[in-house]
C-alpha cells in the first residue's frame, strides 16, 4: 500500500518539492541582492536610518535595484502567506477527491485491504513529506529573515514583512516559528476531508480555500489575540520606549481599549470594556463617566517575548484540529458507497 | 453447500428513489450467472453491494455465507470486482498495475496474469490510459483473475468491445474459470452475449428480480402462444406479456400451455424472447422469484 500511495501521488510530491525548491532559490537571490547592494555599504557610512535616506539613496543611486527587491520581498511574503493552503491544496484534495472522481477507489476497495489502511496509509505517506517540505520553508524563511534584517536594511522598506520588523507582527508570525508547519498539516486533513465530502476535485479546492482563509482570518482576528496575557498602555503614559513591551521588537497592536485603573475594584462584575462601551454610548460627558467608573482609556498590545507561547498554542489548536479533519475524512471514506 | 453470493431482501436507496428494491437471490457455487435487465435496472448496484462498495439500505448480502461488510475484508480474499467504468490507474504502465494488484493482495498469481496479458499482447510497458478500450477491459479483467478469487462479480466485462473482443474475451474467461471452479456472476443488457456462456440467468428490471433460473429451465418453463385477438386475459394462463396486433395475439406464458383450441398456436420461445417479455412488462414475475430458484433447482444444471 505504501507503493501504491507514493505512486499514485509522486507527480504532486515532486511539483510541492520543485515549488519548495524554488522558492528557496528566489529567497536567496533576494538575500543575495541585499548583500550586495550599493546601499548596505552607503547606510553604513552615513549611519542614517528611515524612508527619508532611501529617497535620498534613490536620488544618488539609482532605484530600479531596490525597488525590485523591496517588491520581490513583498512578493515572496505573500507566496510564504498562501504556501500552507497551496500545499494543503495540491497533496491534501487528491488524497480522496481524485480516487472518486476517477473511480479508482473502486479498484483500491475491492482488493485484499481495507479503507482504513488504503486512508492512512496515504496520510503519513504524503502527510510526512509535506511536513518535512514546510519545515525545510521555515528553516529558510528564518535564515531569509534574520538574513535581511541584520543587514541593516529590513526596517527601511516599509514592506510587509519588515513593517515593524517584528516577529510577533500577524505577516511575520505566521511565516515563522512552528505555526506554518501546523498550517501546511491543517491545509492537508482540510483537503483531504472536504475531497471525501466533495467528491469532486474542483469543489474541494475551492471549499479547501475558502475554509482555509476563513480559518486563518478568525485566528489572526480573535483568537490568537487572546492566546497570552495582553499588555495595556494606558493613553496618559504615552509609549514606553523601553520595557518588558518591547523587549524583543515591536510589539503587536492589537486594539484600542479600557481598563480599570490600578488598585480601584467596579462593585457590579462588569468587565471594563462592557462599562466602557457603555460610556461611549453615553450623550453625557465621556470622560465624566470614565472618571465616575474608575476607567482609563490605552491600547491594548502583544509583547514580542509572548511569540513562543503564540506559535505553541496556535499550533496546538491547528494540529488538534487537523487531527479531527482526518478522523473526519476517514469516517466519510469508511461510510461512502463507492 | 453454501451459495457463492446469497441476498436476501436487499435494497439500496439512493435519495427518493431505489436503485435496487427487495432483492433475494442466490448464485450457486461453481456457476456462471448471468445478469441481465436494461440499463438503469440495477444491475451496477447490486454487482457494488455484493462486492462491499456500497451498504445496503435494506436486507442482506452474504458471500459464501458470510455477510459482507464494507468496512472489513473478510470478502476481500474472496472476490474479483471488475467494474463497468473499468477504472484503473490511467498514469500506471501496465506493469504497474500488475503490481497494484501484487503488493495489494494476500494471493497474487502473478504468472497467469502474465500470461493472460501476453496472450492478449499487451505490451507490459505501455501507459495503461494510453490503451484502447479492449486492452483496458484485459487489463482490468487481468487484476480481477489475479488475486485469484473464487467469485467474480463482472459489471459488463464486455461493453464497449467490438464483437471479436467480446469473443475472445468470453471465451478466455470461461477456460480459466473452468480450470479453478470458479463462480461467476455477469452483468450484460444484451441477453444474446450471456446465453452462450451462462448455466443460469436472473433477469432484473425497474430495481426488482423478475425471474431467475437455469437457462434450460428458463427455455422449458415458458411458451409463446399465438391466436386470434382477445378482449379478456383467458383465466388459467400465467401471463408473463402480451402484445397484439389488428389481427392476432402474442402472449408469452409461464409453465406449459393448456389446450386453448386449434385456433392458437404454441412455440417454444428462445431466450431473448423470454427476457424481452419480461422486461416489457417490468411487474411480470415479482414476488415469484422464489418459486422460479425452486424450479431451477428441480431442473438442475444440464
Amino acid at each position: 500500500m505504501t507503493w501504491l500511495a507514493f505512486r499514485r501521488h509522486r507527480t504532486n510530491l515532486i511539483i510541492a518539492t520543485g515549488l519548495v525548491v524554488a522558492l528557496s532559490g528566489w529567497m536567496a537571490l533576494v538575500a543575495h541582492g541585499f548583500d550586495t547592494a550599493p546601499l548596505k555599504s552607503f547606510l553604513q557610512s552615513s549611519g542614517s536610518h528611515g524612508h527619508d535616506s532611501i529617497g535620498h539613496y534613490r536620488d544618488i543611486y539609482g532605484g530600479p535595484t531596490i525597488l525590485r527587491l523591496d517588491y520581490q520581498v513583498d512578493a515572496i511574503n505573500l507566496v510564504l502567506l498562501a504556501l500552507p493552503c497551496f500545499l494543503g491544496v495540491l497533496l491534501g484534495v487528491p488524497l480522496v477527491a481524485a480516487e472518486l472522481a476517477d473511480h479508482t477507489n473502486r479498484v483500491a476497495w475491492t482488493q485484499h485491504i481495507s479503507r482504513t489502511r488504503w486512508l492512512s496509509t496515504k496520510w503519513w505517506v504524503i502527510g510526512l513529506p509535506l511536513v518535512i517540505l514546510s519545515t525545510l520553508v521555515v528553516l529558510v524563511t528564518q535564515w531569509w529573515w534574520h538574513h535581511s534584517v541584520t543587514s541593516g536594511l529590513g526596517s527601511l522598506f516599509g514592506t510587509n514583512l519588515f513593517g515593524g520588523s517584528s516577529r510577533v507582527q500577524p505577516e511575520v508570525f505566521s511565516v515563522t516559528g512552528v505555526v506554518p508547519v501546523a498550517y501546511t498539516l491543517f491545509a492537508f486533513a482540510l483537503g483531504a476531508a472536504i475531497g471525501a465530502l466533495a467528491r469532486r476535485v474542483s469543489w474541494a479546492i475551492v471549499g479547501t480555500i475558502l475554509v482555509y482563509a476563513a480559518a486563518s482570518l478568525i485566528m489572526a482576528t480573535t483568537i490568537r489575540p487572546n492566546l497570552a496575557p495582553k499588555t495595556f498602555v494606558a493613553s496618559t503614559q504615552g509609549f514606553p520606549s523601553s520595557s518588558p513591551l518591547t523587549d524583543g521588537g515591536a510589539p503587536w497592536y492589537i486594539g484600542y481599549g479600557y481598563q480599570f485603573s490600578p488598585g480601584s475594584h467596579h462593585p457590579t462584575d462588569a468587565s471594563a470594556a462592557d462599562i466602557g462601551r457603555r460610556c461611549e454610548n453615553l450623550t453625557g460627558d465621556f470622560y465624566a463617566c470614565l472618571t465616575h467608573n474608575d476607567l482609563r482609556t490605552g491600547q491594548f498590545y502583544q509583547p514580542a517575548s509572548n511569540y513562543w507561547t503564540l506559535q505553541w498554542k496556535e499550533s496546538a489548536i491547528y494540529v488538534i484540529a487537523s487531527a479531527l479533519l482526518l478522523a473526519i475524512g476517514l469516517w466519510l471514506v469508511r461510510r461512502w458507497r463507492a | 453447500m453454501t451459495a457463492a453470493l446469497e441476498t436476501v431482501g436487499l435494497g439500496r436507496r439512493y435519495r427518493s428513489n431505489w436503485g435496487l428494491r427487495d432483492c433475494t437471490l442466490t448464485v450457486r457455487q461453481g456457476s456462471i450467472t448471468g445478469l441481465v435487465g436494461p440499463n438503469g435496472a440495477g444491475k451496477s448496484t447490486l454487482l457494488r453491494l455484493a462486492a462491499g462498495l456500497s451498504r445496503p439500505t435494506a436486507g442482506t448480502v452474504h458471500i459464501f455465507g458470510k455477510e459482507v461488510n464494507p468496512n472489513g475484508t473478510d470478502h476481500l480474499a474472496r472476490i474479483g470486482y471488475f467494474d463497468q467504468m473499468r477504472p484503473l490507474y490511467g498514469g500506471f504502465k501496465v506493469a504497474e498495475m500488475l503490481a497494484f494488484g501484487r503488493r495489494l493482495n494476500s494471493t497474487w498469481d502473478d504468472e497467469a496474469t502474465r500470461g493472460w496479458l501476453a496472450e492478449f499482447d499487451i505490451p507490459l510497458d505501455r501507459t495503461v490510459g494510453k490503451l484502447s478500450l479492449g486492452q483496458q477491459a484485459q487489463v482490468s479483467l487481468a487484476v480481477c483473475m489475479g488475486k485469484r478469487p473464487d467469485l467474480l462479480l463482472l459489471d459488463e466485462p464486455v461493453a464497449a468491445l467490438d464483437p471479436l473482443a467480446r469473443r475472445q474475451l468470453l471465451q478466455a474467461l470461461l477456460g480459466t474459470v473452468a480450470e479453478r471452479g470458479t463462480t461467476v456472476f455477469l452483468s450484460s443488457h444484451i441477453v444474446s452475449e450471456l446465453e452462450p456462456v451462462c448455466d443460469e440467468l436472473i433477469i432484473l428490471s425497474s430495481a426488482r428480480v423478475q425471474t431467475s433460473g437455469t437457462i434450460e429451465s428458463l427455455l422449458a418453463g415458458h411458451r409463446i402462444l399465438v391466436g386470434p385477438l382477445l378482449d379478456n386475459e383467458p383465466a388459467g394462463l400465467d401471463i408473463v406479456s402480451s402484445s397484439s396486433t389488428a389481427r392476432q395475439s402474442t402472449l408469452l406464458v409461464r409453465g406449459v400451455a393448456p389446450d386453448l383450441g386449434t385456433e392458437w398456436q404454441v412455440l417454444e420461445p428462445g431466450l431473448e424472447e423470454i427476457v424481452l417479455g419480461y422486461l416489457a412488462n417490468p411487474k411480470a414475475g415479482t414476488g415469484m422469484d422464489v418459486a422460479a430458484t425452486g424450479d431451477s433447482e428441480l431442473t438442475g444444471p444440464a
